[in-house]
């Protein structure tokens, strides 16, 4: 049975991770402090990661992969529509870990087989297909951009966080059919364009896999995943949808601290923080990546998007930091739930809180360095040769300072 | 019976955590008491912190004059009903794997203690 408690973090109840212990959370620090300025003092002078990564002609799409999406899609609504008490239990614990958490690991290693995975592009290519229309009845409006995705990720976040009964298959019931009526919807008006714009767990698989060190666009390629990084695609409404992924993540942590919870915060309460949270984050990584001499106005207002490909390394280990635990074995809870087996998760992770903790803290900090990796290389390149080590600093700045409160949340709560 | 360390929330007062660390699941760690009550719509404590082994058991001896459902947010998940007159009324629980686990009143939407389980 799943209880939904009246202040439970993460949607789901349950038990949650000792902090981490604080020798460990110093070591990291520290790494993170000298790496940084390590690389801005003494590492390569000349753009190394410029030259785009060839993509060559995306593969077809893989069928039998989307056949397995389609497969486990249906027997998740299935189960949360027509299931048992326990069936449901299962579909709202695999909304809140496989489908919110799985993306990121999934990316990585595979890529954005999300695209292949995807039950409502396959439905989307049979209905095109059926009508006669596979492009969709209206181009998909420019000016959207990812702005679509950045709100349904933050309409997922402010179930899980803010709303007043997250943990009720009611709630994740109203969710996900709103999702499927939208998605497929949007899909057979707009084509697949939609997909890669409005999609929120589409666009999210999309942007991680840009990082992935294994794979170019669904073909196995191993390749230094400094060079993918800046072949994100950039549009409008990308800097939300990274400040939406990191501001919410860093609310959660918070959100459980002893601090936030003696103040038994309302619905309207949290949704007005977690709104902050994300704009704090946001706008602190616009103004550090416009704070530089020597551009114009016109080059100053680009150099947002020129960096926003850099965070993508923090909100990755910030998400493996905050949900290993929660991933692995609520997880394993969830699949259990959703067969109907009767099966114990292992906590094999749990019973080793040190190892939990010295990973947490390799997380945060090797996303971390790889994010300074990255800016320090995008900075070369787009900032005048005058101010390419002063320009670089208050982002530099900013990174340490996103990396050590990740630290400080995961060593209070 | 065996002795028990009796942690006197109401006062502010916290003696919780001498019988953990050391020994983790061994039988010697003596349970640790907790004094919930319940009344006039407060709850007491709220929000306190006790360190406790895995394997050791807590007791809540629960004093209420209303109607409750107190959730232990542990592996497994346990829940206590708690009714109205209720004296001292014993509920325990025994951690078995590492991490927090929040003891939360469901009526009361407040988290009355967190149980640190270290291993």
């Amino acid at each position: 049975m799943l209880i939904a408690g009246p202040i439970a973090t993460h949607g789901l109840g349950g038990q949650t991770d000792l902090p981490i212990p604080f020798p460990v959370a110093v070591i990291g620090g520290a790494w993170a402090l000298t790496i940084t300025f390590a690389v801005v003092a003494f590492a390569w002078r000349k753009p190394r990661f410029a030259e785009p990564l060839d993509i060559g002609r995306p593969p077809g799409v893989r069928s039998w992969l989307t056949l397995i999406g389609t497969v486990v899609t249906a027997w998740v609504y299935g189960a949360l529509y027509l299931g048992s008490e326990q069936r449901q239990d299962g579909a709202v614990g695999f909304f809140y870990t496989w489908l919110w958490v799985s993306p990121v690991p999934l990316a990585l290693l595979a890529g954005h087989v999300w695209r292949d995975l995807s039950p409502w592009r396959g439905a989307q290519r049979l209905i095109g297909r059926a009508l006669g229309r596979p492009q969709g009845f209206l181009r998909y409006p420019s000016r959207l951009g990812y702005w679509p995705a950045a709100a349904g990720l933050f309409a997922f976040v402010w179930l899980e966080l803010c709303s007043p009964d997250p943990g009720a298959v009611a709630s994740v019931r109203w969710w996900l059919g709103g999702y499927a009526v939208l998605t497929l919807a949007g899909g057979v008006v707009f084509g697949p364009r939609w997909f890669n714009r409005a999609d929120p767990f589409d666009v999210y698989s999309a942007v991680v896999a840009r990082l992935s060190p294994l794979v170019v666009d669904r073909r196995w390629r191993p390749h230094n995943p400094l060079r993918g990084l800046p072949t994100l695609p950039l549009d409008r409404g990308l800097i939300a949808v990274v400040a939406v992924l990191l501001g919410s993540t860093a609310f959660d942590s918070f959100g459980a601290s002893q601090e936030w919870q003696i103040r038994d915060m309302s619905t309207l309460g949290d949704t007005v923080a977690l709104v902050v949270f994300v704009l704090v984050v946001g706008l602190a990584f616009v103004v550090a990546a416009m704070a530089t001499g020597g551009v114009s106005r016109a080059q100053r207002r680009e150099l947002p998007g020129d960096l926003v490909h850099t965070l993508v390394p923090i909100v990755v280990g910030y998400v493996f930091a905050h949900y290993l635990t929660y991933l692995v074995e609520k997880g394993q809870r969830a699949v259990i739930d959703l067969l109907s087996v009767d099966a114990t998760p292992s906590f094999w992770l749990s019973e080793r809180p040190m190892l939990v903790g010295t990973l947490k803290v390799a997380f945060v900090v090797g996303g971390h360095i790889l994010a300074v990796l990255a800016a320090h290389d995008r900075a070369l390149l787009t900032l005048p040769r005058a101010h390419r080590l002063t320009g670089q600093l208050a982002m530099m700045v900013l990174m340490v300072a996103y990396t050590f409160m990740g630290l400080y949340l995961l060593l209070s709560v | 019976m065996r002795a028990r360390i009796l942690v006197a929330i109401a006062a502010g007062v916290l003696l919780a955590g001498c019988g953990s660390s050391s020994g983790g699941a061994e039988e010697a760690a003596e349970p640790i008491v907790i004094e919930v009550s319940i009344a006039d719509g407060t709850i007491t404590p709220t929000n306190e912190r006790v360190e406790v082994g895995v394997g050791q058991e807590v007791v809540a001896q629960v004093t209420s004059d209303a109607e409750d459902e107190l959730h232990v947010h542990g592996e497994p998940e346990a829940t206590w009903a708690v009714e109205a007159g209720m004296e001292s009324e014993e509920f325990s629980y025994t951690p078995q794997i590492p991490g927090q686990i929040a003891i939360e009143s469901h009526g009361l939407h407040a988290t009355i203690v967190t149980l640190v389980v270290t291993p």
